[in-house]
This record gives C-alpha cells, structure tokens and sequence, in this order.
C-alpha cells in the first residue's frame, strides 16, 4: 500500500484511472452499439428456429460472472415470457445435481460465455442435450467449443475491446439476454417490442452516463477515504442483489480484498457481528421504487450507528430514504415500474468504478499481477466428466491449455 | 474445558428423538388435505434460511414436488411477483412454510402476511406457537426443544431440517407419492444417521475442531465451500463463524471458488472449510478445487465421509506442481444413508470449530443465530 498522504484532497484522481477505469467508461458507447449487434442476430435466431416460438421453460447456466448473468436476466423472462418458466442455475450445479423433467424437448438452454470456452459451461450444456434439451450458446467466441457443441448460435458480436476482469463483457452478455426475452416475446406476440425496449435503454442510458463524472468522483473519494479498510461489504436485496455480486467479484480480482454480499436481512441478523465495525466499508444498493426501501434503511442506519462506513448508491437521497445515519452517497439513475427489469445492465457499474480504484489506491495489481494456471487453474482445467450427446469423447480439458 | 464441552453437550439428546416426534405427528393436521398442495416455499431469516435451502432436494425427492423454492426471506417479501409464487397454480395449491424459532422476526411475519394475501396457505414452523408469527399463520408446527440448553442453535437447525423433511414427508404421502414403509424407513434412516453422529463421532469432532480452531487461532478470515445442499450447510457455518467470533466468511461453491475466490490476497491468511459428500456427483470437481486452495497453502480442514484416500492427489500427470501441495486436513463424518441426508450431520463441525475458534479468542458466549 502506497504511503499516505496528509490531506485527501492531494490526491488526483487522474493518477488513479487504469484500464479498467477506462473499459467502464467504454459500456457508454458500447451501450447502443451492442444493442444493436445483439438485436440483428437475436431476432434472425428466433424467427429461424421454432423453439423459441413454443418452449415453455428457458434454463439460463454460466460460470463466474456468467452465472451472475443468468440470475440478473430472470426480470426481464419474466415480464416478457410470463408464461416461460425461466431458471437461472450454476453451471457446475447443472452440469452435477439438477433433476431434470420430461419436459427436455420443450426446454432451451442458454449457456453463457463470453469466450466459450470454459469447461464447466460445456459440462452443462452437454447435460443438458443429453436430456434433450435444446442448447444454445450465448457468445461471443463464434468459433469456441461452447459455440461448436450448441446446437444454435446467439453470437454477441460484441465490439473489439479490453476486455480484462470482465467489465464490458458482463454488459455485453446482460444486454444480449434481455434482448433474447424480448425478442422472443416478438415472435410469440407479433408485437415490435425491440423498437421501446431500445428507447428504454437509451433514455437510461443518457439519464446514467449524464452523472458519470460525479460518480466516478465520489467512488474515488471513497476508494481514497477507505484505503486503511480490512474488509469489504456490498449489501443489496432482490435484483440488485446479483449487480453486488458482481462488485464482489470485481473486488477480488482487482484489489483482492475479502468482500461479501448479502442482502439487508442477513445483514442484520448475521453480518452486523463482524467485527470491529470500523474495519469495514460496505457498499449499499437500493432502488427508490422497491418494496425493501423501509428495511434497507432500517439496516444502513444501523450501520451507522455501529460505526461502520457506508457509500450508498441510489436513485434518491439518503433522507428521501429513511435513512437517518451518516453515508457516503452516490446517485444513480435507475429504471422503475415496468422497465425495472433494466436495474440490471447498469447497477453493478459504480460498484466496479469503486473496485477498480481501490486496486489502484492501494497499490494491489488486480489478479495479483497474473493467474498462475500452473498452482490454480481449476476453472479451465478440471475435466469434463460429462460424455457428449454423439458418445464421442474430447474436450476433457481446456484445448488452449498448455502446461 | 467447560466452555468447550458445552459446545456440543446439548445435542446428542436432542438430535436422534426429533425425526420420532416430527415424522408422522398428528400436528401435521393441522395443514388440511396436504395432498392438494403442489407448491411449496419454504424460508426463513438466516440460519432457518440455510436449513430451507440444505433441505430443498430431500423435500422434493420426499414430497414428490418439483416446484418447490427455498428464496431468501427478503427476495419472497418484495421481489417474488404473485406469478413467480403462485406458477400457473390456483393459490390455494401453494403452501408458504416459514421456520422461524422464536416466531418473532419481523421478516417472518411479512412472509406469512404475503402468502395469506396472496391466497396462498401458510404454515409456521417454531419453538414458539403463541408467538406473533403463531398467531398469524394458518397451520403451525410446534417444534417442541428446550429453549434454554446449550448449542440449541445448532440444536435449532438440526430440528428445523428435520421438520421440514417430515413435511415433505406429509405431503408426499397425502399425495400417494410416497407410502408409510417409506416414511417410515426414512424416518428410522434419519434417526440412525443422527445417533451415529452423536454416539460415535462428535466427541472425536469436537476434539478434532478445537485443535484446528487452535491451528486458526488467529485468523480472522475463513471461506466455506460446499456444492448443491452442502453449500446451504457453508451457509449456516459462514453464520456460525460470524456470529460467535465476529470473523470475516463467505461461502461459495467449487466452481464460482476457482473463478472468484481463488484471486484474494494473502489466501494464507484464509482459513478454509470444505463440506464434500463423498456420493456426490461434483466430487472430482470439489477436489480439484481442493487440490487449488491447498497450492495457495490456505489452512484447510475438509470435512467429509469420504475417506482419506479420495483426497490423494492423482493428477500429477497434467500439473507437476500438485506433487508438492501438502494433503489436506480430513474431518471424517459418517456417510448419509441417502444423499439429501447429509446435511444433517455436516453442517455440525463447522459449527463447533465456530465455537472454538471465538472461545479460544474470547468471544461467543452469547447464542446470537
């Protein structure tokens, strides 16, 4: 960790934007770009295949930040395809536990990799065609193995771009998701839903990126403000419960610091004793227009008064909240009513403003200056135990992989 | 000593009785014509979420119904919309069960108001029948423990797990799923398994978890893994760990360990928990993960039915450096004798490690779960 300086306000924040800082910034004009890459190839996807027509459950599995993807997808199946039955599961969980029905034949599974290559996502999906479920790979790797076993293709297409730790690629694959519901939710209703889902996320979008440099200075004034923190907490109900997951993730990788995430209940029952309070900064999510605001206040206030440091990020002020304590607050546009199901393609992205500084404010370089696959590289190396649909065998550890 | 020996002293009278007074009770009628029900939702605050969660497969596999959730208490109370709840069912199909050991969380009682306004029934599962949830769900169970003997959250838990397999196991009946031979069966297979526990390995668990809470003694963060029911169990020992010792732990499983936890800084520093069932499916995964977090040289206690054997490393052919990596710590656990079982025994070390760990650095003397 760098030596302090006196005064907090010496530091310059320009000194502390590294290329992560810059691949959030890139989601700006990624935003549109990809909707639109992702509109062209999910609406020829679903007018050519049946399927997505007439299934009635829709299983959603990926590993790492993708099977965080699956999970912040479930609000927008659910408000297209209410009909659908839609599932998030892990991979690994898939792949090893899940029961399967006799509904194989009426069921489509996504699997989410951004490059397609991780083997766990290819376990499942083989589990899943061997229960004759219809496979489908959510990537951008066109020619990876995850696109090669799958029997269709969603290809994001995603723009060129750094890509490290993951940040433009999560948005790329949320987007891409949603637009899947919507646009199989065009094909059943014969109803353009693209055109609004579009405005929709433009209009947020500007709403967003019009407060980017506010946000970006207050999660560096906190990263600054926190740099003598042990220990870091998101706390978050609902669907933004998944967007802390993220955070969480992003955290780890890049400062490797210890991060939890848990929702306000669990906060008030279990994580409030971890101790001592002070060592902890924590990281609240909260939607003004939920129905968890009374007790999420509840939990933050009760934060305060133990004494621990918080940075609230929402789209109203803490006192609009109920919130009485001392925060830290950080605004952000989020979407309500119908379109809440939209909280999920930018929530995560203050959160990961803020893990990116901390990495840089505390000197730590993010994966801890490499993955050393020859100590730990059981997400790429771990073989495959599920055999393929064809009873061939291969694939039973990473083809890049070299030892 | 004292304060160690009553890290566990409540639970062996208590553990093997309560699959004998739960299974079959007559206050199970009280959920009339449980064979309509195709639905269910169980939850809870906490440690009661965990047991909701540890038991999901065993309740499916016992009441024969697929569509059955375990949701975080606040996810069901402002985030399960009327359809996610009620899926394509009339609402009277849907049976919202809540566990809730004093009946007084405020969480608990928004639960069972959601499901009665939602038209769905609603059972309470407690220590406290005239409580304020008791008076407001439809159907309650009353898990009848003493409230005031040591390690009653423990205690607490195992009682939870085994209401709501009895549960299942009602309402698996009442619709022709299962027979009595079988609830029967299952009912003994659970009080054998508990009494195994308590009879042979809980004296030597409890010795074994004071010596590692030694090894950890100054710790202050600890991971918990377990895959499918095991990581409900790392749920409810990450809330023991927490809560006794006001540590730092998370738990995950293997897969989501080697893409995220595995980058943290100084995972020396970590003490590491493993739950693997030795029948389980993701058993090769959990060892490569193993194998993983002991290169990193984190402090590592597994705690399994497997034997010793199964952790060896046998992979040296597509990773030299495994040669090297120490073997792991074995806390030796009896074999469920189903699967869905094991999570009534192996949530129990973690536990007690919890207690030691915080007793050895002057904490929990207070049941806080």
């Amino acid at each position: 960790m760098f030596e302090r300086l006196n005064d907090e306000s010496y530091y310059r924040r320009f000194y502390f934007q590294d290329s992560f800082f810059a691949q959030c910034m890139d989601v700006d004009g990624l935003t549109l770009e990809q909707f639109d890459r992702s509109a062209e190839n999910a609406r020829r996807l679903v007018a050519e295949n049946p399927i997505f027509k007439t299934a009635g459950h829709v299983i959603s599995a990926g590993c790492g930040d993708s099977n965080l993807v699956s999970f912040a997808l479930k609000g927008a199946f659910e408000y297209y395809l209410p009909g659908v039955e839609y599932e998030a599961v892990e991979a690994a969980e898939l792949a090893r536990h899940y029961a399967f029905g006799p509904d194989g034949e009426e069921t489509i599974g996504l699997f989410v990799s951004f490059s397609g290559q991780v083997l766990r996502t290819i376990e499942a999906l083989r589990q899943c065609a061997n229960h004759g479920v219809t496979t489908v790979a959510v990537t951008d790797g066109a020619n990876s193995d995850t696109a090669k076993e799958a029997d269709l293709l969603y290809h994001t297409n995603t723009p060129k771009g750094d890509n490290n730790a993951g940040l433009r690629t999560y948005y790329s694959n949320v987007i891409s998701g949603i637009i899947l519901a919507a646009a199989m939710a065009e094909v059943r209703t014969g109803e353009a839903l693209l055109p609004r889902l579009r405005e929709q996320v433009a209009a947020l979008h500007d709403r967003f990126f019009g407060e980017i440099e506010t946000i970006s200075d207050i999660c560096f004034r906190t990263a600054i403000h926190w740099m003598d923190r042990k220990v870091l907490e998101v706390v978050a109900d609902g669907p933004l419960f998944w967007a802390g997951k993220f955070v969480q993730a992003k955290v780890v990788e890049l400062s490797g610091d210890p991060c939890s995430v848990v929702d306000s209940e669990t906060y008030q029952a279990v994580n409030r004793h971890m101790a001592p309070a002070g060592d902890v900064g924590t990281l609240v999510l909260l939607n003004s227009a939920d129905g968890n605001v009374s007790q999420m206040a509840a939990a933050v206030n009760a934060m305060a008064e133990q004494g621990r440091e918080v940075l609230l990020f929402s789209d109203a002020a803490p006192g609009a909240l109920g919130v009485t304590g001392e925060v830290r607050y950080c605004h952000m546009a989020l979407p309500g009513g119908e379109w809440a199901f939209l909280a999920p393609i930018y929530a995560y992205l203050p959160g990961a403003i803020f893990a990116g500084f901390r990495h840089t404010t505390i000197g730590e370089p993010m994966f801890r200056g490499g993955m050393d696959k020859l100590i730990f590289s059981a997400a790429y190396f771990s073989p495959i135990t599920v055999p393929r649909k064809d009873g061939k065998a291969g694939g039973e550890i990473a083809p890049n992989f070299v030892v | 000593m004292m304060r160690q020996e009553k890290a566990w002293e409540g639970l062996p009278a208590l553990a093997h009785r309560l699959p004998g007074r739960y299974f079959g009770s007559g206050q199970w009628n009280g959920l009339e014509n449980a064979g309509e029900i195709q639905r269910v939702i169980l939850t809870g605050a906490a440690q009661a979420h965990s047991a909701a969660g540890a038991i999901l497969p065993g309740f499916k596999a016992l009441s024969g119904l697929e569509k059955c959730n375990a949701p975080d208490i606040m996810d069901f109370c402002h985030f399960y919309s009327p359809q996610r709840v009620r899926k394509g069912l009339r609402p009277e199909q849907v049976l919202v069960a809540v566990l809730s050991f004093d009946g007084e969380e405020d969480r608990a009682r928004d639960t069972l108001r959601r499901g009665a306004e939602l038209g769905c029934r609603t059972l309470l599962i407690t220590n406290r029948p005239d409580s304020p949830c008791g008076r407001l769900a439809q159907a309650v169970f009353s898990l009848d423990l003493p409230g005031d003997q040591p390690g009653t959250e423990t205690g607490a838990y195992i009682a939870g797990l085994t209401a709501l397999a009895a549960l299942a196991a009602h309402i698996g009946l009442g619709r022709g799923h299962i027979t009595g031979d079988r609830a029967e069966e299952v009912k003994n297979a659970l009080e054998g398994c508990l009494r195994d526990f308590m009879d042979n390995y809980l004296v030597q668990t409890d010795r074994f978890m004071a010596q590692q809470a030694e090894r950890m003694k100054d710790l202050t963060k600890f991971e918990v893994v377990g895959d499918w029911n095991e990581g409900y169990s790392a749920q409810f020992v990450e809330q023991q760990l927490i809560c006794r010792g006001g540590v730092f732990c998370d738990h995950t499983n293997s897969e989501e360990f080697a893409h995220i936890g595995y980058f943290i800084r100084s995972p020396q520093n970590w003490g590491m928990l493993f739950l693997v069932n030795a029948g389980d499916p993701s058993l090769s995964r959990m060892r490569d993960t193993l194998w993983g977090c002991l290169a990193q040289g984190r402090p590592t206690v597994v705690v399994s039915d497997a034997p010793a054997s199964a952790f060896e490393n046998d992979k040296k052919e597509w990773d030299p450096l495994r040669s090297s990596i120490p073997r792991p710590v074995i806390c030796p656990i009896p074999t469920p004798p189903e699967g869905w079982m094991s999570p009534f025994v192996d949530a129990i070390p973690g536990a007690l490690l919890a207690r030691h760990h915080a007793a050895l650095n002057g904490k929990g003397g207070e049941d806080r779960v």
